[in-house]
């Protein structure tokens, strides 16, 4: 990556080189050359478009247009001028405009004038689309491998309690109880399904753009299925003025890392409100929490919300590119220089929320018995008993209503519904018989919910089976297979 | 830089299936099998650790650092026993080391287990399922680490092939050790380095 400091980009042979000078009598302004510059952010793209400029060389080649050794002497650059980049002794310089002005320099001063021959039949609005989808396709794998390890986290915290209750909770008020695991699997879900998108937006960005030239396609007998092949692509774009003006892939992919930034936010809130100590459901590994520089008994959830707070600017990147793409006719325009630091952006950030979150979620240490003893609490088995009056023939209606005064009988005489005596409970019905109690407790509740999709244990125990297999297959994309 | 990487085809990893792996993930060098345990679980009698950190350890002749070096003795003998089998040995009076033999037997080598998530089971349990179990064939299964997790570098704590960057551990993971280089000592000093493996 690029210093930002501007002061160690020198102009190594004094004259600028530029891509389009060839009609200009002076060189541009400074100011336009500060606004023009992109090199400083898209120099990440270096073995991307080399990658592309491999695979260029081999169809200027089977087109006749480079011969054998002229193919090997300028694949012999491409590489030795990835090493020189990797080893940060080739540098880009202000005076590159961009990425591909940087290398193309890089590859001049390695061939003279064979270096200038790559340029043929392709132009930097092909390119560049053509390496930010590489970019792309291969974080977007990354990513993926991150989010498997957070839903592995999950995985194995739902498995240690799935026999453990909570507060089920609607409106943050206690509503029943569920299985602490089922809720940290609802949280799996989300993940998975930020997933299955990644591996279908996958499917429509492996579109090659390279070939399509400027706008219109090269005149020159090119190869671009090849090209795409090479690559690593489905198949070259049937449309060269849609290859080169098209950002729907990049648009696409931020809106997945918007959404799974507001499932990060979301599991983070719910884990600030675990840790306080209002709830005491959990407690954060002193590895991922850090303290208060003035209160010493402090112990704060930072990496919970950050999570939440980054989402701000993974949601901002995707408004920002959307607005950019809105007004731009067909096909290239300049206003695309915008749509890359968006991109990196929210890509960098999910590879450094992901692996905290992953962390924080498999060190905590929860407090079951905190949990289990006020899962029953806020009358959260009154749904339990209003559900066996029905069982018993009772309308719902009328049994909502009975528990509903039930409920009310305990909040006046300060009483929770499992200490009502046998009188207590006839008098605000003749359904609420003495053996209604059998299901106004905390494990019975749960184990009630053996519905497909309920919080009934053995149920979590079924979700987890299926979970697994579908994270294993997730993980093998990431891997490549 | 990002990773450089542009196949989409290839790539390892991503085991399928939690079913045990077969023995033949074992016939391999050492060296190769050490990282493709990362990750997964090993599965002893009623304990499960997953592994975070391990060292490859060579047969004699090619490994100054391995208890093989100087040949078979009926102490390290399991080591030259059939691939997946596993070498467990006390040191220093206080640690169990614990080792899965790689390739045919005869070889000699293994990969020594370092540091590990116990999954179920306690970590007591765990030692006294090696005590008890020393010649057993352990299972070890589920999905690898991802690859871009995986580090590299030398063994800890020994003084023979330092340049050898045969200890592989997860990035990051809160139980691998901190790396601890070889200090000379006297005999007679209590070892302090778990896992440390002797020369000779």
């Amino acid at each position: 990556m690029v210093s930002g400091d501007t002061k160690e980009m020198t102009v190594s042979d004094g004259k600028p080189m530029r891509l389009w000078g060839g009609r200009f009598e002076s060189g541009p302004s400074d100011a336009l050359a500060r606004l023009s510059v992109s090199v400083h952010f898209d120099w990440r793209l270096v073995p991307y478009d080399l990658a592309a400029s491999r695979a260029h060389a081999r169809v200027l080649h089977r087109a006749g247009l480079l011969d054998d050794g002229e193919l090997e002497r300028m694949i012999g650059a491409l590489d030795d001028l990835e090493r020189a980049c990797k080893e940060g002794e080739f540098r880009p310089t202000v005076a590159d405009e961009d990425v591909h002005t940087a290398l193309e320099r890089g590859l001049l001063e390695r061939l003279g004038s064979l270096g200038g021959k790559l340029r043929a039949g392709r132009s930097r609005n092909d390119q560049i689309a053509t390496d930010l989808r590489l970019y792309l396709r291969d974080h977007a794998r990354t990513v993926v491998s991150r989010l498997v390890e957070l839903e592995t986290a999950l995985m194995a915290q739902a498995e240690q309690h799935a026999e453990t209750a909570a507060p089920g909770m609607t409106h943050l008020q206690h509503a029943q109880p569920v299985s602490f695991g089922h809720q940290l699997l609802a949280h799996v879900h989300a993940f998975a399904r930020d997933i299955d998108r990644i591996t279908d937006w996958d499917r429509r960005a492996a579109v090659s753009p390279l070939g399509s030239g400027a706008l219109a396609g090269s005149s020159l007998p090119l190869d671009p299925q090849a090209v795409a092949q090479e690559l690593g692509f489905a198949a070259a774009a049937p449309n060269s003025m849609d290859a080169v003006a098209d950002r729907d892939f990049a648009a696409e992919f931020l809106f997945d890392a918007a959404l799974i930034g507001v499932h990060l936010s979301r599991l983070g809130e719910e884990i600030v409100l675990w840790a306080s100590q209002e709830f005491r459901w959990i407690e954060m590994d002193d590895a991922y929490s850090t303290g208060s520089s003035i209160m010493p008994q402090k112990k704060n959830p930072d990496v919970a919300e950050l999570a939440r707070g980054k989402s701000g600017r993974l949601i901002g990147n995707l408004m920002a590119m959307l607005t950019t793409l809105k007004g731009l006719p067909l096909t290239y325009n300049r206003d695309l220089q915008e749509d890359k630091e968006p991109v990196f952006d929210s890509v960098d950030t999910l590879l450094l929320v992901l692996p905290a979150m992953a962390g924080l979620v498999a060190t905590m240490r929860v407090n079951t018995a905190r949990m289990e003893s006020s899962a029953p609490d806020g009358f959260a088995l009154a749904t339990d008993l209003a559900e066996l009056l029905v069982r018993r023939g009772v309308p719902f209606r009328d049994a909502h209503e009975a528990v509903g005064h039930l409920v009310v009988w305990c909040q006046v005489n300060d009483k929770d519904l499992g200490d009502l005596t046998d009188d207590e409970l006839a008098k605000v019905s003749p359904h609420l018989t003495p053996d209604v109690r059998d299901v106004l407790s905390v494990p019975g509740a749960l184990a009630a919910r053996r519905a497909h999709g309920g919080t009934a244990p053995d149920r979590v125990r079924d979700q987890l089976i299926e979970l697994r297999e579908a994270v294993d297959t997730q993980a093998a994309w990431a891997a490549g297979s | 830089m990002g990773r450089g990487e542009l196949s989409f085809a290839d790539g390892g990893g991503g085991g399928l299936s939690a079913a045990p792996l077969p023995r033949g993930f074992f016939d391999r060098p050492s060296h190769e099998v050490a990282p493709d345990l990362l990750g997964r679980v090993l599965v002893h009698g009623s304990v499960a650790v997953r592994l975070t950190e391990v060292e490859a350890y060579g047969g004699p002749g090619e490994d100054p650092a391995a208890h093989t070096y100087r040949g078979r003795t009926p102490r390290n003998a399991v080591m030259f026993g059939p691939p997946g089998h596993l070498y467990v040995y006390f040191t220093y009076g206080m640690h169990f080391c614990a080792n899965l033999v790689c390739l045919p037997a005869g070889h000699g080598a293994a990969v020594l287990l370092r540091a590990g998530e116990v999954v179920t089971g306690g970590v007591e349990s765990v030692v006294l399922a090696y005590q008890a179990e020393r010649h057993r064939e352990p299972g070890v299964e589920g999905r690898p680490a991802f690859p871009d997790r995986i580090r590299s570098g030398p063994r800890t704590g020994i003084s023979t092939a330092k340049d050898t960057p045969w200890r592989f551990w997860i990035d990051d993971d809160p139980t691998v050790s901190p790396y601890r280089a070889h200090v000379p000592r006297r005999r007679s000093a209590a070892a302090t380095s778990v896992g440390e493996v002797p020369s000779s």
